[in-house]
C-alpha cells in the first residue's frame, strides 16, 4: 500500500507532464520497471502509476497526464479484445492485467465510462481469452456496485469462469440481502454438481464476516437440510474439513443444532448420555410435551461429536435448571457445548445468555435450531 | 567491472541520480561476473541508446539483464550449495498474496478476490484467504521482477515472526516495512528447496541492478549473499539467495500480525 500523503519520488520529480504520460505508458507496457519510490527489489510496476493517480501529494498536471495515458492504454486493449487472438501480441495479456491492476487499486472516476464500456464489449467477444476477461471484469467491478447493477452480477453467477466476481459484487452492493445466502448456496450447488472451481468455502467465510454474523448462512444451510439433504451433507463434510475456523465453527453448530433435533425426537442417543437423556426425555414427554416451543437444551460436546444432551424442560432457565444440567457441578463442562433455544436465539433472556458465557460456553456455540 | 567508454552517456545519466548512481558503484564494484556476460550486459546498454534521464537509464540497465524471453544474465552467480538453505521463506506486504496466490485461485472462477479487496481487508480476511490457499496449485513466486529473493529459514528468523517491523527492516525490505506499520500484518511465503523447479544462486549485481541497496560480496566463493539491515533496525542481516520466478508447489502462506 502507498501511502497517500508520500511525497512525490525524486527521481521523477523534475519529469514534465508529457514525460509521466510516457513512464506511465512504459509502465503499463512492461518497458520500464526500475523502482521509483525506494530502490527497493521488488516494486510492482504498476505502483507508480497507482501513486499518481491517488496521493494527494500528485501535482494537478501529473494526475491528468497519468490518467489520459491509462485512457490511451484502455482504448488500446478495447481495440486488442476484438482482434483474432492470432493477433494480438503476445505479452497482450500481462500488459491488460497491468492496466486492471491500477482500476483494481484505484478506480480514478475519468476511467468509468471506458471501464465499464471495455466490460459489456468483453462479455460479448467471442475472441477474448479467459485471463484477459477475468482482468477486465475485475477492473470494472469497483465502478458497477449500485444496486441497480446487481443485474449484472447476478448474470454472472451463472458463469463458472466469473461466478466469484459476481457473488462477491452482490455481498458489496449489499450483503444483508436475500440473494446472497440463495446464490451462495447455488454456487456450492454447481461446485457440486457441475464439478465448477468456485472457491464456496472462501466466498461462505466473506459472507459471513460482510453480515457479521453466519445466522443468514446457518439458517440456509438447515433449510437446505431437509430439500437437498446430499448437497447438506456435502457442504457440512467441507465445511469441518476447511483450515478456515469460522466454517468450521458454522458446520459444528449446525451439526449440533441437528443432532439436538433428533435427540428431542427421541431418534438420537448418545451411548455416554444415554441414561441421562432418556430420563430427562421421558420427564419431559409426561410433564412437558410442550418442550419444542419452550424449552432449552444443552449439548456437551464439541467438533468431534456429540458428548452429551440434556434437556432442560421448564421452560424457563434458572439456576435451578442448571443443576439440572451441570455435572458434578464443574463449570467446566460446559466448554465446547452448545446452548439451544427452540423458539429462537433473540428469546434467550440476556441473563441466561450471560450466565453460559460466564462459565465458560464459547459465545459462537450458542445455537438456534 | 569496468564501464566501457561506449557506455559513458549511460553512466552519467546514473550518475545523476543518487540511487541510480549506487547501482553503478555496485556494478563497478562486483568483479565476480563472468567476461561474457559483462560483455553481454554493456553490449545491450550501448544498444538502448543514450537515455534522456536517470529513468530511462536505469531501465536500460534493467532491461539489459531481464530482457524479454531472455533473462539469460539472471542468476549467473554460483549455485548454493546443496546443503543449504533448505527451507525458504520471504516477506511480502500483506495486500501482495494477491500477486503470490495462483491466477485460479483468486480469479473469477475461484475466490473472485481483487487487489483492492485484499489491500482494505481486515486480518482475519486475510488470513482466511491465505489459509484457504492450499498451495498445492504452487503460486508465481517471484512475480513480476523475474526473480525471487529468498531468505534462509532460521531460529533467529524465525523468532522475530512476531516483530514484523524489525523482521521487513533486517531483511532490507523498506517497502515492506512500511506497509508492516501501516496495516500490522504481513504475508510470510514459505517453502523447501526440494519442491524448488530453479537453481538457487548466490546473488551478483546483475541480479540486483533494480536493488541499490544491495552490495556485491567481494567473496567470489561465497555461497550465499546477505542482506543489509534498513537503518533503524538492530542487528545484522540475513543469509539471502535468488532464483529465477516460478510456479512452486506447497507453499505455506502465513498471514502474521506484527
Amino acid at each position: 500500500m502507498i501511502a497517500q500523503n508520500e511525497s512525490i519520488p525524486r527521481l521523477i520529480a523534475d519529469f514534465s507532464p508529457d514525460r509521466i504520460g510516457q513512464l506511465v505508458t512504459d509502465r503499463l507496457a512492461g518497458s520500464s520497471r526500475v523502482p521509483i519510490f525506494h530502490a527497493s527489489r521488488e516494486e510492482v510496476p504498476e505502483d507508480i502509476v497507482v501513486f499518481l493517480l491517488q496521493s494527494e501529494t500528485t501535482p494537478t498536471g501529473f494526475r491528468e497526464a497519468a490518467a489520459r495515458a491509462c485512457t490511451r492504454f484502455g482504448i488500446g486493449v478495447m481495440t486488442g479484445i476484438t482482434l483474432p487472438q492470432e493477433e494480438v501480441k503476445r505479452d497482450f495479456t500481462d500488459q491488460v492485467e497491468r492496466w486492471a491492476n491500477v482500476l483494481d487499486r484505484v478506480a480514478p472516476t475519468e476511467l468509468k465510462p471506458l471501464a465499464t464500456g471495455l466490460l459489456q464489449t468483453a462479455l460479448k467477444s467471442e475472441n477474448i481469452s479467459s485471463p484477459v476477461l477475468d482482468a477486465i471484469v475485475r477492473a470494472a467491478i469497483r465502478f458497477r456496485l449500485e444496486e441497480s447493477d446487481a443485474e449484472l452480477w447476478i448474470q454472472l453467477l451463472q458463469r463458472e469462469d466469473l461466478c466469484a466476481y459476481g457473488f462477491n459484487a452482490l455481498l458489496k452492493i449489499d450483503p444483508q440481502n436475500p440473494r446472497i445466502v440463495r446464490s451462495l448456496l447455488e454456487l456450492w450447488e454447481s461446485r457440486e454438481s457441475k464439478d465448477w472451481k468456485v472457491n464456496a468455502p472462501l466466498l461462505t467465510a466473506k459472507t459471513i464476516r460482510a453480515q457479521g454474523s453466519n445466522s443468514k448462512v446457518k439458517r440456509g444451510l438447515q433449510q437446505l437440510e431437509e430439500i437437498k439433504s446430499k448437497l447438506h451433507r456435502s457442504i457440512l463434510s467441507e465445511l469441518l474439513s476447511s483450515k478456515i475456523e469460522i466454517l468450521r465453527a458454522l458446520a459444528a453448530e449446525i451439526e449440533m443444532a441437528s443432532a439436538l433435533h433428533r435427540a428431542v425426537q427421541g431418534s438420537y442417543i448418545t451411548s455416554d448420555g444415554e441414561e441421562q437423556f432418556q430420563e430427562t426425555r421421558r420427564h419431559s414427554m409426561t410433564k412437558h410435551a410442550g418442550i419444542r416451543q419452550l424449552g432449552y437444551a444443552v449439548i456437551l460436546g464439541d467438533q468431534t461429536g456429540i458428548r452429551h444432551t440434556f434437556i432442560n424442560p421448564t421452560g424457563r432457565f434458572s439456576s435451578e435448571g442448571l443443576s439440572d444440567v451441570r455435572i458434578n457441578n464443574n463449570p467446566s463442562i460446559f466448554q465446547g457445548s452448545a446452548v439451544v433455544d427452540f423458539e429462537g436465539f433473540d428469546s434467550i433472556e440476556r441473563s441466561h445468555y450471560n450466565y453460559f458465557a460466564h462459565n465458560g460456553v464459547r459465545k459462537n456455540s450458542l445455537c438456534h435450531v | 567491472m569496468n564501464i566501457p567508454a561506449t557506455c559513458n552517456d549511460w553512466a552519467d545519466m546514473m550518475r545523476s541520480d543518487p540511487d541510480a548512481a549506487q547501482v553503478l558503484d555496485n556494478v563497478k564494484s562486483d568483479s565476480c561476473v563472468a567476461a561474457a556476460h559483462e560483455q553481454t550486459f554493456f553490449q545491450r546498454i550501448e544498444a538502448s541508446g543514450p537515455p534522456a534521464d536517470a529513468v530511462k537509464a536505469w531501465d536500460a540497465a534493467k532491461n539489459a539483464v531481464s530482457a524479454a524471453g531472455g533473462n539469460d544474465l539472471y542468476c549467473s552467480g554460483k549455485e548454493v550449495p546443496d546443503d543449504r538453505f533448505l527451507s525458504l521463506v520471504r516477506v511480502i506486504k500483506a495486500e501482495d498474496a494477491f500477486y503470490v496466490v495462483d491466477d485460479a485461485y483468486r480469479s473469477g472462477a475461484g475466490a473472485g478476490t481483487t487487489f483492492h479487496d485484499l489491500a482494505n481487508c481486515l486480518f482475519d480476511t486475510l488470513n482466511e484467504f491465505v489459509a484457504g490457499y492450499d498451495g498445492l496449485i504452487g503460486g508465481n513466486i517471484g512475480k513480476p521482477d523475474g526473480l525471487a529473493w529468498v531468505t534462509e529459514d532460521s531460529p533467529a528468523l524465525d523468532a522475530l515472526r512476531s516483530n514484523g517491523s524489525e523482521l521487513a527492516g533486517r531483511l532490507g525490505l523498506p517497502e515492506q516495512l512500511q506497509s508492516v506499520v501501516d496495516r500490522g500484518m504481513y504475508v510470510r511465503v514459505a517453502f523447501q528447496r526440494e519442491h524448488l523447479p530453479e537453481q538457487l544462486h548466490v546473488p551478483r549485481v546483475l541480479d540486483a541492478v533494480g536493488h541499490s541497496p544491495f552490495r556485491a560480496n567481494p567473496d567470489c566463493a561465497a555461497d550465499h549473499g546477505l542482506t543489509y539491515s534498513l537503518p533503524g533496525t538492530a542487528g545484522t542481516g540475513f543469509p539471502e539467495a535468488i532464483h529465477r520466478s516460478c510456479k512452486v508447489a506447497r507453499i505455506e502462506l502465513t498471514c502474521e500480525k506484527a
